[in-house]
C-alpha cells in the first residue's frame, strides 16, 4: 500500500482511538447538560464551544466518532460482501440465476428505503445495531448490481475461457479469477458508502430512527445543528470536518486498497 | 432484444405483486393507525370505530390485500385516507414534478463528473486529480439539507439571484437540481475514475498503442466506451433514486415531487398513498433498468442481454 | 489531450456562469396587494367536516362563518346569527339569523343550511371525525348510530330561526360553535361534488379560494360580497414551506409577510437591531407537559410522579433553554383562563426528591420516555433526562415517528411522555375534561390514563353547570385535586413569535387560530 493509503488509514484509526479514550483526553461528560453556559462560542474553557443545552462540543465530536466509524464500518463490511456475492453469481452465471437475483435486487432498489429503514427499527429495538441493519439493507443492492455489472463484462474475456478451457471449476474461476477482478470496484464503492453511511444515519435521526439521545453521532449533530448555522455555526463545523476528513481517508484507503488488489498490478495476468 | 424487453416487462407483473405484497405486511406490522392521523388530537371510540369500518382496517391483512388489489385491476389506485383525493391524480402531479427535477440534477450530474472522472484519470496523480479527488470527496460528505441550505443562503439571501423555494418555471429548477445533482457529480467522477484506469491496463489498449494510434484517440474512444459501464451503471442507480423522490431536497425547497408524498403518506400511514407511490417507482425502476441494460450492450457489444447464451 | 480537456471544461463552466447570469433575475416572487403568509404543512382539506389541523383550520376561519365567533377578547360575539336566546335550564338556543348573508356562489345562506351542515357531521355514513362536537345535541346519538332519520334536537322553524335543542345543559356550547365544524357549508355544492368540496370550498367568508396547487401554494381572494368587515388587503397567498431556514430565506428576501420564528434563530433576531423592532408576540392557548402514566407502575404511584417533578428545574430550562419563550404553568389550564387563584407549586427541589424516593421500593427506577423526532422536543427530553438520572431515576428516551408515537400513546405503551394540548375554544373545560376525564383514557385525549371520580364529577358538573361563578368553582376544585396528584407535570404555555414586514399594519397573532378572519390587516 502507498504512503497515502497508510496516511488515510493512520487518521482513521487515529480518530477511532481517540474517540475510545475521549473520556480520558476531555473534561467533560459528552452527555453533561450546563444550562446556564448554552451556546457559549470556543473559548479556553470549552475549546468548542458548547451546543445548545450547554454541552461541550469537543467531547461530543469525540464521542460521536465512536459511533459514526463504527456505524459505517460495519454497514459497508456487510453490504459489500452481500453484494459481491449475489453480483458475482448473478453475474457469472447469468440466465435464470440473473434473472431471480436481479429481480431481488431490482425489489430492494426500487423499495422506498424510507420504508425499509421505518420497518427494520420496528423490528429491532432502536439504536445503533438498528441503524447497522438498516443501512446494509438497503446497501447491498447497489453493490450487487455494480459487481454484477463488471462481471458481465468479465464473463465474456479471454482469460475466462481459458482458465475454463483447461478445466477450472466454476467455484475456482469464481473466485479466482473474477472475484479478484471485481476488488478494485468494489472498493472504490465501499469508500464512497463509508462516508455516504455516516451522512445516511444523519437522515434516518431526522425520523427518530437513528441513534437515541443522549447519544451523539456526527450525523445526527450536524442535522440537530443545522438550523443554528447562521446563530450558532460553532455546533456544525467539527462534526461536519470530521465527516469530510474521514470520508477522505476511507476514500483514499478504498483507492490503495484498490491498488493492491488490482490483479494488473500484481501481475496475476 | 425485443424478447429481452418484453420478458422483462412480463416479469414486472410478479415483482409488482411482490412488492405490493411486501409493502402491505410492513405496513401493517408498523405501529400506529391511519385513524389516529385521521382525527386529530380528540375523538371519541365510537368515531374511530366507524372510521377504522370505513376504511377497512378492521379487516385482516390478506382480505385487506386482495382488496386492494381488485381495486388495481379495475385501474384504480384508490384515495387517500386524508384528503380524499385521488392517488392516481396525486402522482400525475408529482411525478412530473419529481421528473423535471431528476432530468435537470442529471443534466448537471453526468457531463459533469464524467468530464471530472476523465480528467482525473488522464492526470493521475498529478495536482488536477490530486484537486479533483479531494473536491468530489468534499462534495460526498456534506449532506444535502447542509448544502442545499448554503447554496440557497448564498445565491437567494446574499446574491439575490434565483428564489428560494417553490415549484415554478426554469429558475426555481437551479438550485434543488444542483443540490441533488452535488453527491453524484462527485459518485460519478469517482467511479470514471477508477473505471478510466481499469480500462487503460487492458490488453486492447496496449495493442491500440502498438498498434500507433494517437493516444487522444485511445483515450476518446476505445478506453472510455469500455469504461462507461460501471458509469452507465452508476447513473442509472442514481436516477432511479431521484425519481422515487429526493425527500430532503424536496423538502429544502418547498418542491412538490414524489419524495415528500410517500413521506407524507409513510408518516401518516396513508397507506393507499404508499402503496400507489410504490407501485409507481418499482414500474420506473424498472424501466430505467431496462435502459440501463440495453445501454449495455450498445456500450460494449460482448454484453449480450438475451440471457438465454448460458 | 489534457490541454483540449481543460479548455473544454472552462467553456462548460462559463456556459454554467452565462446560463446562470442569464437566469439571474431577481427572487421576489410576489402579488401586489396580497398578504403572503407561511404554512410549514399542507393542509389535508378545507372541508369543515374533515379539518382536525391547524393549517386546514386557519384558511377555513377566513372562507367560512358559523353562527358565533370569538372577538378579540375572547367573547362570544354574532357571527351569522344576530342574536340569540337560550333558556333557562340551558337546554333551548334559539337563533336568529343575519338576512342577506350570501355564498360566494350567490346563494343566501338559510337555517336549513345550519341544520344540513350539522347533521352532515354526524352522517352515519360520513368520515367525519368532529362528531364531538355536536355530540350533546338531542338526538344526536341515535342519528349518528342510525337508528333515527332525523336529528330531533335540530328545528327550523322558518328559512332564518335555528332551534337546537340539547340533551342536557352545556356550558361551552356556544364556544363549540365557534369551531371550524360548526361553519355553514352549501348544501347543492358539497352533494354535487361528493369528495371534491374540500378542495373548491364554498362559504361565506371575507375570502374566497381561488387556487390550490396541492404543497406548493393557495391563493385565497378578498370576497366583495362579504356581510362583514370588507378586508383591507386583495387577497392571501399562503406559500407551503416545510422548512423553516427556507421560510426565513422568504422572509428576508420579502417573499413573505410574517413568518414564526425558529427557537434557533429566536435570540438573533431578538438582538438584531434591524428585525427586533419587527417582532411581534402573543399567548396562545396551550400547555406544554410532561405525561406520566398513572394506570400502571411506576407511575401509578402519586409520590413518585411528584418525585420527578421536584427534581427538574423547570423554571431554569424555561430561562435557559426556552429563552422565555413561555410562561412556567401553573396548571394544566392556561392563566388566560383561569379566574381562580393558583400559586406555582413543585418548584426545583431535589432535596425532596431524594425524600422520597428513600420510600421503600422507589430505588433504581427505569422509566421508559417516549418522545417524538422533533428536535426541539429530543433537546428537552435530554434536559429531563439529565435532571432526573441527579436525583437517580434511570431514563430511557424512546424516539418514535409520528404514527407509532400516536399509537404506543393512545394505547398506553410509555411510562413518561412529552406532549402539548392546544385550546379549540378558550374555556378552561377544554383542557379539563379532555385531559382529565377518566371516559377519555386514549384517544379522546386522556393519554394520562388518570382516574379520579371525584374530579370527574367537578369537571362534568362544571359543563351542566350554567352560573359562571359556580361553574368556575367546580373547576378549581377539580384543577386543585388534579395538581395535588400530578398525573402530568405542567411546563409551560408556549407563546407565539413573530417576524413582521416593517410595511404591516394592524397584524395580529391570535390565542385561537378561528378568531384571525383576515380583515384587519393591512399595508
Amino acid at each position: 500500500m502507498g504512503l497515502t493509503g497508510k496516511l488515510s488509514a493512520a487518521v482513521i484509526i487515529m480518530v477511532f482511538i481517540a474517540s475510545l479514550f475521549s473520556p480520558v483526553l476531555v473534561p467533560y461528560d459528552p452527555n453533561s447538560i450546563d444550562l446556564d453556559q448554552i451556546k457559549h462560542p470556543p473559548s479556553a474553557q470549552h475549546l468548542l464551544g458548547t451546543d445548545n443545552k450547554g454541552r461541550d462540543i469537543l467531547s461530543r465530536t469525540l464521542q460521536g466518532g465512536k459511533i459514526s466509524i463504527g456505524i459505517s464500518v460495519l454497514a459497508v463490511l456487510i453490504s459489500m460482501s452481500a453484494g459481491l456475492t449475489i453480483g458475482l453469481v448473478s453475474g457469472y452465471f447469468g440466465g435464470k440465476t440473473d434473472t431471480v437475483f436481479m429481480s431481488f435486487v431490482d425489489l430492494v432498489l426500487a423499495f422506498p428505503a424510507l420504508l425499509l429503514a421505518i420497518g427494520i427499527s420496528v423490528l429491532f429495538p432502536p439504536g445503533v445495531l438498528t441503524v447497522v441493519i438498516a443501512l446494509s439493507a438497503v446497501g447491498w443492492a447497489s453493490f450487487a448490481r455494480l459487481i454484477r455489472g463488471n462481471v458481465l463484462s468479465l464473463r465474456e474475456s479471454v482469460f475466462l475461457d481459458a482458465a475454463k478451457a483447461i478445466g477450472c471449476s466454476n467455484a475456482r474461476v469464481l473466485f479466482i479469477h473474477v472475484l479478484p477482478q471485481c476488488f478494485p470496484l468494489a472498493f472504490a464503492m465501499a469508500g464512497l458508502k463509508l462516508g455516504g453511511y455516516i451522512l445516511t444515519e444523519a437522515a434516518l435521526s431526522f425520523l427518530g430512527l437513528g441513534v437515541q439521545p443522549p447519544d451523539a453521532s456526527w450525523g445526527s449533530m450536524i442535522s440537530t445543528g443545522r438550523v443554528f448555522i447562521r446563530s450558532a455555526p460553532w455546533m456544525v463545523f467539527p462534526p461536519g470536518l470530521m465527516i469530510a476528513v474521514t470520508a477522505l481517508c476511507f476514500n483514499l484507503l478504498g483507492d490503495a486498497l484498490r491498488d493492491k488488489y488490482d490483479p494488473a498490478r500484481t501481475g496475476h495476468y | 432484444m425485443t424478447g429481452y424487453v418484453a420478458r422483462k416487462l412480463i416479469l414486472l407483473v410478479p415483482l409488482l405483486l411482490g412488492i405490493t405484497f411486501i409493502t402491505f405486511l410492513l405496513t401493517k406490522a408498523l405501529p400506529g393507525e391511519p385513524v389516529y392521523s385521521m382525527v386529530g388530537e380528540r375523538a371519541s371510540p365510537e368515531t374511530i370505530d366507524k372510521l377504522r369500518k370505513e376504511i377497512g382496517s378492521d379487516k385482516g391483512t390478506i382480505s385487506q390485500y386482495a382488496g386492494y388489489l381488485n381495486l388495481i385491476l379495475h385501474g384504480e389506485l384508490g384515495r387517500s385516507y386524508y384528503t380524499n383525493r385521488k392517488v392516481s391524480e396525486e402522482i400525475m402531479i408529482k411525478l412530473p414534478n419529481t421528473m423535471k427535477l431528476a432530468a435537470g440534477a442529471m443534466f448537471i450530474a453526468v457531463p459533469v463528473g464524467i468530464l471530472l472522472g476523465f480528467l482525473s484519470a488522464v492526470r493521475k496523480n498529478r495536482f488536477a486529480d490530486r484537486l479533483i479527488s479531494v473536491l468530489s470527496i468534499a462534495g460526498l460528505s456534506v449532506p444535502v439539507f447542509w448544502s442545499g441550505l448554503m447554496l440557497m443562503l448564498f445565491f437567494s439571501l446574499y446574491l439575490k439571484w434565483l428564489p428560494p423555494s417553490g415549484t415554478g418555471d426554469i429558475r426555481y429548477m437551479v438550485l434543488p437540481a444542483v443540490t441533488l445533482a452535488l453527491p453524484s457529480v462527485s459518485s460519478f467522477a469517482r467511479i470514471t475514475r477508477t473505471a478510466v484506469l481499469e480500462t487503460g491496463l487492458m490488453p486492447f489498449v496496449r495493442t491500440a498503442t502498438a498498434k500507433g494510434i494517437s493516444k487522444t484517440r485511445i483515450y476518446a474512444v476505445h478506453i472510455m466506451k469500455n469504461a462507461l459501464l460501471p458509469v452507465v451503471t452508476v447513473v442509472g442507480l442514481d436516477l432511479g433514486s431521484y425519481l422515487n423522490g429526493a425527500v430532503l431536497t424536496e423538502t429544502i425547497f418547498g418542491w412538490d415531487g414524489m419524495g415528500r408524498f410517500i413521506m407524507e403518506g409513510i408518516i401518516k400511514r396513508d397507506y393507499p398513498v404508499i402503496m400507489g407511490c410504490i407501485i409507481t417507482g418499482t414500474i420506473v425502476f424498472v424501466l430505467i433498468n431496462l435502459v440501463v441494460d440495453i445501454a449495455y450492450s450498445f456500450i460494449d457489444p460482448r454484453v449480450r442481454i438475451n440471457g438465454t447464451d448460458r | 489531450m489534457t490541454r483540449t480537456f481543460i479548455k473544454r471544461l472552462s467553456s462548460i463552466l462559463f456556459c454554467t456562469g452565462l446560463i446562470s447570469i442569464l437566469f439571474s433575475c431577481s427572487p421576489i416572487n410576489r402579488l401586489d396587494g396580497y398578504l403572503h403568509l407561511r404554512l410549514a404543512y399542507n393542509p389535508t382539506t378545507l372541508d369543515p367536516a374533515f379539518i382536525v389541523d391547524v393549517s386546514g383550520g386557519s384558511i377555513a376561519a377566513k372562507l367560512f362563518n358559523g353562527l358565533v365567533r370569538l372577538d378579540n377578547n375572547l367573547d362570544i360575539t354574532p357571527d351569522i346569527a344576530e342574536r340569540w336566546e337560550v333558556s333557562d335550564e340551558g337546554t333551548l338556543y334559539v337563533f336568529h339569523l343575519k338576512r342577506g348573508v350570501v355564498f360566494s356562489n350567490g346563494r343566501e345562506v338559510v337555517s336549513s343550511d345550519f341544520s344540513n351542515s350539522f347533521k352532515r357531521i354526524l352522517d352515519p355514513k360520513g368520515r367525519s371525525p368532529n362528531t364531538w362536537v355536536f355530540d350533546k345535541i338531542l338526538g344526536a346519538n341515535a342519528y349518528m348510530a342510525g337508528n333515527a332519520d332525523d336529528i330531533t334536537g335540530i328545528e327550523t322553524p322558518d328559512s332564518h330561526t335555528l332551534k337546537i335543542r340539547l340533551e342536557k345543559p352545556f356550558s361551552p356550547f356556544l364556544h363549540l360553535l365557534t369551531m371550524t365544524a360548526a361553519y355553514v357549508v352549501p348544501h347543492e355544492v358539497y352533494s354535487s361534488s361528493e369528495n371534491d368540496f374540500g378542495f373548491h370550498p364554498v362559504g361565506t367568508g371575507p375570502f374566497v379560494l381561488e387556487r390550490w396547487r396541492q404543497n406548493s401554494e393557495l391563493l385565497l381572494k378578498k370576497n366583495k360580497a362579504y356581510f362583514g368587515t370588507e378586508a383591507n388587503i386583495a387577497g392571501i397567498v399562503y406559500r407551503i414551506i416545510p422548512e423553516d431556514m427556507t421560510a426565513l430565506a422568504e422572509f428576508e428576501i420579502g417573499n413573505i409577510d410574517a413568518v414564526n420564528i425558529p427557537a434557533s434563530e429566536y435570540s438573533a433576531y431578538l438582538g438584531s437591531p434591524t428585525w427586533n423592532r419587527h417582532i411581534i408576540t402573543g399567548s396562545a392557548l396551550n400547555t406544554y407537559y410532561l405525561g406520566f402514566n398513572c394506570s400502571r407502575p411506576p407511575f401509578d404511584n402519586v409520590s413518585l410522579r411528584k418525585a420527578v417533578a421536584y427534581s427538574i428545574d423547570r423554571e431554569k430550562i424555561l430561562e435557559g433553554f426556552f429563552e422565555k419563550r413561555g410562561t412556567l404553568a401553573k396548571g394544566p389550564v392556561p392563566d388566560i383562563l383561569r379566574t381562580w387563584d393558583q400559586d406555582i407549586v413543585y418548584k426545583y427541589d431535589p432535596e425532596a426528591a431524594g425524600t422520597i424516593l428513600e420510600e421503600p421500593g422507589l430505588q433504581n427506577i427505569t422509566i421508559n420516555f417516549y418522545i417524538t423526532a422533533e428536535q426541539e422536543v429530543a433537546d428537552i427530553s435530554e434536559i429531563i433526562q439529565y435532571y432526573l438520572k441527579k436525583t437517580g431515576f434511570n431514563v430511557k428516551i424512546k424516539q418514535l415517528e409520528w404514527s407509532a408515537y400516536k399509537a404506543a400513546l393512545n394505547n398506553g405503551e410509555a411510562d413518561m411522555f412529552w406532549i402539548s394540548w392546544w385550546a379549540d375554544y378558550p374555556d378552561a373545560e377544554n383542557f379539563l375534561f379532555p385531559l382529565f376525564h377518566s371516559s377519555n383514557h386514549g384517544a379522546g385525549g386522556n393519554r394520562t390514563r388518570y382516574t379520579n371520580s371525584t374530579a370527574d364529577r367537578m369537571i362534568t358538573s362544571g359543563q351542566t353547570e350554567l352560573n359562571a361563578k359556580k361553574r368556575a368553582n367546580y373547576y378549581m376544585t377539580a384543577e386543585k385535586i388534579i395538581i395535588e396528584e400530578l398525573p402530568l407535570l405542567p411546563f409551560w404555555h408556549k407563546k407565539e413569535f413573530l417576524l413582521i414586514q416593517p410595511s404591516l399594519r394592524a397584524f395580529v397573532t391570535f390565542p385561537v387560530y378561528t378568531m384571525d378572519k383576515g380583515t384587519e390587516v393591512a399595508f
